[in-house]
């Protein structure tokens, strides 16, 4: 009891610092991948708490992650008349699946490097923050392409919608070729170009009548 | 109406797999093959991932030869003995294949290997074949009288040592050919995804001189054996046999046999090799064609 009044004072303090919050879940705690899956329509929605109202409004940036993988890029060049591919650069804990959700476009929201710190770029999972060396950026970009043409990467800057000033909610869709695992919410409240509140949600995407066997994955994908 | 492929990992239509699976299945039906050679291309041009292709499909050619085999095991037309020396060196084969395709899904030239599989065995065997049944429709017309092979003519191959007696099929013959054949069956078929009917029957009866009474339901045995191996080799090495999609084929393929069997009736044999090599040829065309034009996007991904 002594050392809770101890504290206490801290606690106040931390209260007044922090003034804002964000209560944020996702329609689906988890979702079965059964013979009819078709993909899922999740929707995320939060409240912001605190201090709300005030000069400027509040901005939301969500991304969405699922499992990572080690992806590699390959190249195809003409040998002999016949096209093969020929050089190949991996890339380690690459998200499967990457979706950048936000009130605004986001240059409004924060600057570049800020956006890059928070992983709100899809360069940020790719390239090491120091540029990294050529062949990373160029094979990061055209993994970036690919993955945007299968549907698995994409920005949609208008997708959260305030439905009072405080209260959002945003839809997703997970298209059917999404990779099975945990998909990860990381939701950042945005004033005046700071992250004021942020919050982390979960959903997994689990394979019907799976055991670990079933979750091995085969060796190659495309 | 949409099936999840839970290896494959995607949504696909059941009524499209189920009528390729059909399409193949009255193909076969009509000319008397497995249909794998077929399928595996097919699944892999429509956007099946080629490594879950070929091994889905080599669980299909298992249902798909399984009734054909029976029907000749009754009927006194399977030569077990000989089978049995297939199916051992084909089964040495097939762990070789699947090694050889694990090995090149990871470096990346899976595609590229199976293209080019495709192209040089379906193009020589369907120019030999259009050749053979251009030949004997031409000399038809003639009027020219053709003079039957005949299956006790010996040639270099029934010189070699090892010689062993195989009663059913009225050959005393070396073991060394045998052996050789289903070694490279085996390991031609789990690469490919194909139970290699089209290359064991003509092996048969022209190497060895197999009578025709035996030849395809032996052919039949040793498919099913073989292939029932590699779909178990392919689950647990690459773990791509996608049990959705074999079953979706399976269910059109069986059906389309049926129909199949029973148009091919109204043909003449010369006519049905002729267009059997024409549609061979097609596909090694296609996977020709694949090879060498540019393709739409320089770059591909692989996951791991």
């Amino acid at each position: 009891m002594k050392s809770f009044l101890a504290l206490l004072p801290f606690l106040m303090l931390a209260t007044t610092v922090r003034a804002e919050q964000v209560v944020a879940a996702i329609s689906h705690p988890s979702v079965e991948i059964s013979s009819s899956f078709e993909g899922e329509t999740l929707t995320l929605f939060g409240n912001i708490e605190g201090r709300v109202g005030g000069p400027s409004p509040y901005e939301v940036a969500v991304v969405v992650t699922g499992p990572l993988e080690t992806v590699t890029v390959w190249e195809k060049a003409r040998f002999f008349g016949i096209w093969s591919n020929t050089e190949a650069f991996s890339f380690s804990s690459v998200p499967s699946f990457l979706q950048i959700l936000s009130s605004r476009p986001l240059e409004q929201i924060a600057a570049q490097d800020r956006l890059l710190e928070l992983y709100l770029r899809p360069e940020a999972y790719l390239v090491p923050a120091d540029g990294g060396t050529k062949a990373a950026r160029r094979y990061g970009g055209e993994l970036i392409r690919l993955m945007r043409e299968e549907g698995r990467y994409g920005l949609r800057e208008n997708a959260v919608l305030f439905l009072s000033d405080s209260l959002y909610k945003a839809r997703l869709d997970i298209p059917s070729h999404a990779s099975p695992g945990p998909y990860v919410a990381q939701t950042y409240i945005f004033r005046d170009g700071e992250v004021v509140a942020r919050k982390t949600d979960e959903c997994l995407f689990a394979k019907w009548g799976s055991s670990d066997s079933w979750h091995r994955r085969r060796p190659d994908r495309h | 109406m949409n099936i999840y492929l839970p290896i494959a990992e995607l949504s696909a239509n059941i009524f499209f797999l189920a009528g390729m699976g059909g399409a193949v299945g009255f193909l076969s039906g009509l000319f008397g093959v497995g249909g794998g050679f077929l399928l595996t291309p097919l699944l892999i041009f429509s956007g099946v991932p080629t490594s879950v292709a070929v091994a889905s499909v080599t669980g299909q050619v298992v249902a798909a030869s399984t009734s054909g085999a029976l029907t000749h095991y009754r009927r006194g037309g399977v030569d077990l003995h000989l089978a049995a020396y297939l199916v051992a060196t084909s089964i040495v084969g097939a762990m070789i294949g699947v090694a050889v395709f694990g090995h090149l899904s990871q470096t990346g030239q899976l595609d590229l290997f199976i293209a080019l599989g495709f192209l040089v065995l379906l193009g020589s065997v369907g120019t030999l074949m259009l050749t053979e049944s251009v030949r004997s429709l031409l000399k038809q017309h003639q009027g020219v009288i053709l003079r039957k092979r005949q299956t006790s003519q010996h040639n270099w191959i029934h010189g070699l040592p090892w010689r062993v007696r195989f009663r059913k099929s009225r050959l005393y013959i070396s073991v060394i050919p045998v052996l050789v054949i289903g070694l490279f069956i085996g390991f031609v078929g789990a690469l490919l995804g194909i139970g290699g009917g089209f290359i064991m029957v003509p092996a048969l009866v022209y190497l060895l001189r197999v009578p025709g009474s035996v030849v395809i339901g032996t052919s039949l045995a040793q498919v099913v054996a073989m292939m029932g191996v590699t779909t178990i080799l392919h689950a647990v090495q690459s773990q791509s046999v996608d049990i959705m999609l074999a079953l979706s084929l399976m269910v059109g393929g069986t059906i389309g046999a049926q129909f199949g069997a029973s148009a091919g009736q109204r043909l003449r044999g010369e006519q049905l090799r002729g267009l059997l090599a024409l549609l061979i040829l097609a596909v090694a065309i296609r996977f020709g064609v694949s090879l060498v034009i540019p393709p739409a996007s320089l770059f591909s991904l692989t996951w791991s």
